[in-house]
């Protein structure tokens, strides 16, 4: 913090790190979202939750060639079950 | 190739897989003047929807896909009618969302309005005396603090919104810890758009490529110190990322899309004070307007789609070229170009069809 606050990253570095970010994001498990002004990222609120690794391991053997997956805990407060949605390889 | 696995954009059935928003500003009369306030909002302002319109609205609406509205203003607990349109809203099927100052939440009326809305999200801008400067109002944060003690003490699921601005990146690791200390479940950082208010007040507090990339890098700082434990939402996207996965900002780049359904095409719909009906974001050309509450028929999203979307898809996919061929700006606010587009459009490159 200290470092970006007082310029000691320039230009180039700064653009690097961006770009490694987007690099791990990439591989991640969520798939970012936009959202307008004023309007709160209710859909990534009932996106978040833990994933039991138990249920992956059963949803998602070693062998499926899964690309890209998202997990929906259904309700805010208390979910008590989620929707599983992916994208795989067709052959 | 890829195959899909479920209909990942199936816009109706029971649970969905990404809301499809009606954000309502019911009035833009607000108790405050914020520097930053794209709708201009003020306490002079006397113009309000109608209720029997609005719930008229609302129910074909989610006839046609819409499932989640999104109430600001001006300030929602100034919209008299605010508790019935959320009762109302909530019987029909919809999640309701309010983007609110906080400060007025503390009477049993906007209590009992409370317990209509899933998520209310909290206007903050920083530290107390930067907040106070920006809602140009002494003693507004002390005020916002007493209405989140309000949500904690009802156990309301609340979101804090801070608009991210040159003064305020400084601020976020504090806003970090404000908000998941006050026990948020989200924390939403969007950058200031020159837009509304901020044109005449904040036209020096531009975000420029460097001071992008430090807030994209401190928001991802912060989504990975709270991951599983508080969103981060952050409403800024690297190029990269975007032209990698452009379905995230466009409906044109779903399959989904292909239906020509507006709810599959577009995220959001926009409800102004006035009652007009505008696609994708408050302030997007009212050229393109859909309709208005007051007098619209059974077929005006058939009519919208058959007139706009091609123009619209035309600006979605010029705006997403445009960003693929500048190279010199990696961190991309998706929504204020595509606004800017929408205007751009109607001079330049993009043939009306009507």
């Amino acid at each position: 913090m200290a470092k970006l606050e007082k310029g000691g990253v320039d230009k180039v570095d700064l653009r690097k790190i961006s770009s490694s970010i987007v690099g791990l994001k990439n591989q991640g498990l969520v798939i970012d979202q936009v959202f307008i002004k004023g309007k709160p990222g209710f859909s990534r609120v009932h996106i978040y939750g833990r994933v039991d690794p138990e249920f992956l391991k059963k949803m998602v053997p070693g062998n499926t060639p899964l690309k890209r997956f998202e997990v929906f805990p259904f309700g805010i407060i208390n979910p008590e079950g989620f929707n599983f949605k992916g994208t795989v390889e067709s052959y | 190739m890829q195959k899909e696995i479920n209909s990942l954009c199936e816009s109706v059935g029971p649970a969905p897989d990404r809301f499809r928003t009606i954000q309502i500003h019911p009035t833009k009369k607000c108790n405050l003047t914020c520097l930053h306030c794209y709708s201009s909002s003020a306490p002079g302002y006397h113009e309000v929807l109608n209720l029997v319109d609005l719930k008229n609205f609302l129910v074909y609406a989610f006839d046609h896909g819409f499932d989640n509205i999104a109430v600001s203003g001006g300030e929602p607990f100034l919209y008299k009618d605010l508790e019935q349109l959320l009762k109302f809203s909530k019987s029909v099927g919809y999640q309701n969302t309010l983007a609110s100052n906080g400060m007025l939440l503390k009477s049993e009326r906007a209590k009992r309005t409370l317990d209509f809305v899933d998520l209310i999200a909290i206007s903050v801008d920083g530290p107390q005396p930067l907040h106070d400067k920006i809602r140009n109002q002494t003693g507004a944060y002390d005020k916002m603090c007493q209405g989140l003690e309000v949500l904690k003490n009802m156990d309301k699921p609340f979101g804090i919104i801070h608009t991210v601005t040159p003064e305020s990146w400084n601020s976020l690791i504090w806003l970090g810890e404000f908000a998941f200390s006050n026990g948020a479940k989200l924390l939403q950082l969007h950058p200031l758009e020159m837009y509304g208010r901020a044109i005449d007040t904040l036209a020096s507090e531009v975000i420029d490529e460097d001071l992008a990339h430090k807030i994209f890098i401190l928001g991802h700082y912060l989504v990975s110190k709270y991951n599983g434990e508080m969103v981060v939402q952050l409403d800024m996207l690297h190029r990269d990322y975007l032209l990698a996965h452009p379905q995230i900002v466009s409906g044109f780049e779903r399959s989904c899309g292909q239906s020509g359904k507006l709810a599959d095409l577009l995220d959001t719909i926009v409800i102004e004070e006035s009652g007009a009906i505008l696609p994708v974001s408050y302030g997007f050309n009212p050229t393109y307007s859909i309709g208005n509450i007051s007098n619209f028929t059974l077929s005006v999203f058939e009519d919208f789609e058959k007139t706009f979307i091609p123009d619209i898809k035309e600006i979605f996919n010029y705006t997403l070229s445009k960003i693929g061929e500048n190279d010199t700006r990696d961190i991309v606010n998706w929504n204020e170009l595509l606004i800017s587009e929408s205007y751009a459009a109607m001079t330049s490159h993009i043939p009306v069809y009507r």
